[in-house]
């Protein structure tokens, strides 16, 4: 276990930039925060970004190839571009919080599974280093312990950050954490952490456990989701009424994964496009012969909580839900996903 | 100054028309005049209440009223079946009436509970006046002054310092239409002048033109497009927005600047002449963009070209549904 | 001041601009080759939005041009357009989009003269406006 001075942190981030690392950190946007480069400047670490950490990896949108038909018969294809091997610098996130850290495990079961790899994503992945920042105040809409997770938690993180009496507890979790450790080790900002700051730690830990809502009933509601009556229950009626059929909730999720994939072509040239969709709005799994089988908010609400605690479950044996709370903050009409929660696990289904 | 002293008795005003709503859904419940009421209950956050749908009587004790009250409830009447009660502030009570002119909503299926505006606060001007990462644990408003608690903090502070920007130039708190008027004029604000909330339009069209180009492209560079500001708006309810159209396709998939600009303008012009700035669209938005900047401007361009104003009269035409022949022309080759 | 040749595409009513640039033709008027025309019913069928992507697909500058006030074959088509354009206007302006990029007019049948005034006006304050960066994909 290493320890580092609070007030040293952007030395650490200039040591990084300057062993070749491009760092990216939580950057203010206007009035919200979002992960961008960092470097030169201060850095901040908000208790939780705006939003999510998957755009790093999955990012709203990007191009997957470009295409050229003038001048040839057959069309050019570039895939290079982000797949280029120089397409990519290695990259270190940093100020993460566990919740977001965690959200990325959830999503490799999606683009970097057994059965397929995401060529863009994984890239991205294995070129970055995760560095988690413990969280020591979870705000009013956290319920990440709820999920399995923690304001401590270490899943998905390559090296934790634990902030004790100013200084940083830093241990890593990861081979890929200990090696950019070791690698970019500055001696005189890092140090070997002694037994009392450990036992600090681990006390902060122990006061941090309890304000990160553990209450929200989700194994229970996930179980009655699970239900094969669940699909039809009047319950749906209630739940989505509020509902205004935005995307806040999906875009600012750090799990939500859903992509449309379409082409934008000017005259012989174009590019294929990958970019977020959200089951909130009219076009998610509208068909080409104009009928869709999710025609209202009731239907798409009902499919973005089956697919995180349901459908998502059943494929890969986890919920696609964190707990970070963005969703519950940020929905304009504070219709809150641990209430429907709440809801269906106190539904009784025959 | 307000014609009622002292906090004591601003405390019973709130206290009272939240009584009075409840006490309308009751009994128009109970009468059967309606078959859902929409009111406000208590959110799960602080600082928040929901909107809440209402159809027997005994539920009518879940409605609540502060000036926490922030959603505009008459997003949800177009395409509502059978008959609505609904509780409308100064400003949602034109949007109603927009909906009415435009027949999306028919007069005789909604009863109006109207409610003496006093403004509303604005979550993001609480969170700046109180300093950044201090989480608000509880709050609680009365008609003065916001209560807040959280980690090793109390603060109180004066709502008028903290209100909405659109309620601090609201010319209509008292709302135009109504059913049942919960309380009475004298509890909401003054109305203001249209010149004072034309003010900050008029100071942002004296910059240079690539000033104020560059300040909207900064602002809407950051937009997620996640439709927010759409769909809270009560006056957006096209079946299918501009922006799902896939042939012709208004905007493409490389949601680049460019892409983002023609919705944020094709938004404005969807509702310039119709919009009466209750601040719904920017209360909405997860990143914070300044969208009443652009419709409060077409605001004033109505009042200024046409002499309009959007929302008050029941028996009108919408702005752009008609015309005079003396309309201005100067910019007319 | 704009190297090339601008183009400008120009939404003309098929009851009068679009008569009256048919009789700039036969009449042998010559005016600037920088407009696209495309006919559209009345003006008051021009969208705002038609007029947005046309600048944001490359288009230098957009024209619109209908009946004189009285003369609409839909009788008020383009006096409802004429609000419509009135607010377009003042949006572009306080958005920061160079005034002069869109302009809007009313040519009769009869007045092929106008019409050729008009495309040269434009033509040429557009051309003065140079490139344009604002609204351009």
């Amino acid at each position: 276990m290493l320890k580092m001075a609070k007030t040293d942190l952007d030395a650490f981030v200039d040591a990084l930039v300057k062993a070749s690392y491009v760092v990216l950190g939580p950057i203010q946007e206007g009035e919200a925060t979002k992960f961008g480069v960092v470097g030169g400047e201060e850095i901040k670490i908000p208790r939780l970004t705006t939003r999510p950490l998957k755009e790093l990896f999955f990012p709203q949108d990007e191009s997957l190839l470009s295409f050229d038909r003038s001048g040839t018969p057959d069309a050019s294809v570039d895939t290079s571009g982000v797949l280029a091997s120089d397409g990519i610098s290695p990259r270190v996130a940093l100020g993460v919080r566990p919740c977001d850290a965690r959200a990325l495990v959830l999503l490799d079961n999606v683009f970097a599974s057994d059965d397929y790899r995401d060529p863009y994503y994984t890239l991205r992945r294995e070129k970055t280093v995760i560095i988690t920042f413990a969280c020591p105040l979870p705000g009013v809409a956290c319920f990440c312990e709820s999920t399995g997770g923690g304001p401590y938690d270490e899943t998905g993180s390559d090296i934790l950050f634990v902030e004790v009496a100013g200084s940083y507890l830093v241990k890593a979790v990861s081979e890929k954490g200990k090696g950019l450790l070791q690698e970019v080790f500055p001696p005189c900002i890092l140090h070997e952490a002694d037994d009392e700051d450990i036992q600090a730690a681990a006390e902060a830990r122990a006061r941090g456990e309890l304000p990160a809502n553990a209450g929200v009933p989700i194994e229970a509601a996930a179980a009655i989701l699970g239900h094969v009556d669940a699909f039809g229950d009047s319950a749906w009626e209630e739940v989505y009424k509020k509902c205004l059929g935005c995307a806040v909730c999906t875009y600012l999720c750090p799990t939500c994964h859903c992509f449309d994939i379409g082409d934008e072509v000017t005259g012989a040239s174009g590019e294929r496009i990958r970019n977020w969709d959200s089951c909130m709005f009219p076009l998610f799994t509208l068909h080409a012969s104009g009928h869709n089988p999710r025609p209202s908010r009731k239907e798409r609400f009902r499919q973005r909580v089956m697919h995180k605690f349901n459908y998502f479950v059943e494929n890969n044996d986890c919920m696609a839900c964190v707990g970070c709370g963005r969703c519950v903050e940020n929905c304009p009409v504070n219709l809150d996903i641990r209430q429907v929660l709440t809801t269906f696990a106190r539904r009784e289904l025959a | 100054m307000n014609k009622m002293a002292g906090s004591s008795m601003g405390e019973d005003t709130i206290g009272a028309i939240q009584e009075g709503i409840r006490n309308s859904a009751a009994r128009m419940l109970e009468s059967g005049e309606i078959d859902v009421f929409i009111g406000y209950e208590d959110g799960t956050l602080p600082l928040r209440t929901t909107p809440v749908f209402i159809t027997c009587p005994e539920d009518a004790e879940r409605l609540v009223w502060s000036p926490i009250c922030e959603n505009s409830l008459t997003c949800y009447l177009p395409k509502f079946q059978g008959t609505v009660g609904v509780v409308v502030k100064g400003c949602d009570v034109r949007t109603l009436v927009n909906l009415i002119l435009e027949n999306q909503v028919s007069r005789d299926k909604v009863k109006i509970v109207g409610v003496p505006c006093k403004g509303i606060i604005d979550r993001d001007r609480v969170g700046k006046a109180l300093g950044t990462d201090r989480i608000i644990r509880s709050a609680k408003a009365t008609r003065r002054s916001l209560m807040l608690e959280g980690d090793g903090f109390e603060v109180e502070m004066e709502i008028q310092d903290v209100l909405a920007p659109s309620c601090e130039v609201c010319r209509y708190p008292v709302p135009v239409l109504f059913d049942v008027l919960v309380g009475n004029e004298s509890m909401a604000r003054d109305g203001k002048d249209p010149e004072a909330g034309y003010l900050e339009v008029a100071q942002f069209a004296e910059l240079e033109p690539d000033a104020r180009f560059s300040f909207f492209a900064q602002e809407i560079e950051r937009c997620i497009q996640c439709y927010a500001c759409r769909q809270a708006c009560p006056l957006c309810y096209c079946p299918e927005c501009f922006v799902d159209r896939q042939s012709p396709k208004w905007i493409s998939r490389w949601r680049g600047l460019s892409d983002k600009i023609l919705f944020h303008l094709g938004r404005v012009l969807h509702v310039a002449g119709r919009c009466v700035d209750c601040g719904a669209c920017r209360r909405a938005c997860p990143v914070g963009i300044d969208l009443r900047l652009l419709t409060k401007n077409m605001e004033k361009a109505a009042k200024d070209l046409f002499d309009y104003e959007s929302g008050l009269d029941i028996g009108g035409v919408p702005l752009l549904a008609t015309y005079r022949r003396e309309d201005p022309d100067d910019f007319i080759l | 001041m704009l190297d090339q040749e601008p183009k400008i595409v120009a939404f003309l009513c098929n009851w009068c601009s679009y008569a009256g640039a048919d009789l700039a033709g036969t009449g042998r008027i010559q005016y600037p080759p920088n407009v696209r025309v495309i006919r559209v019913p009345c003006s008051g069928r021009v969208d705002p939005l038609m007029i947005l992507k046309c600048l944001q697909r490359g288009a230098d500058g957009v024209l619109v041009s209908g009946c004189h006030p009285g003369d609409c074959h839909y009788i008020a088509g383009n006096y409802l357009a004429r609000r419509k354009f009135a607010l377009l206007d003042e949006l572009l302006d306080f958005y920061g989009i160079e005034k002069g990029r869109v302009h809007f007019s009313w040519v009769s049948a009869a007045e092929g003269e106008k019409f050729a005034d008009v495309v040269k006006q434009v033509t040429e304050t557009v051309k003065a406006l140079g490139e344009p960066a604002k609204l351009v994909r």
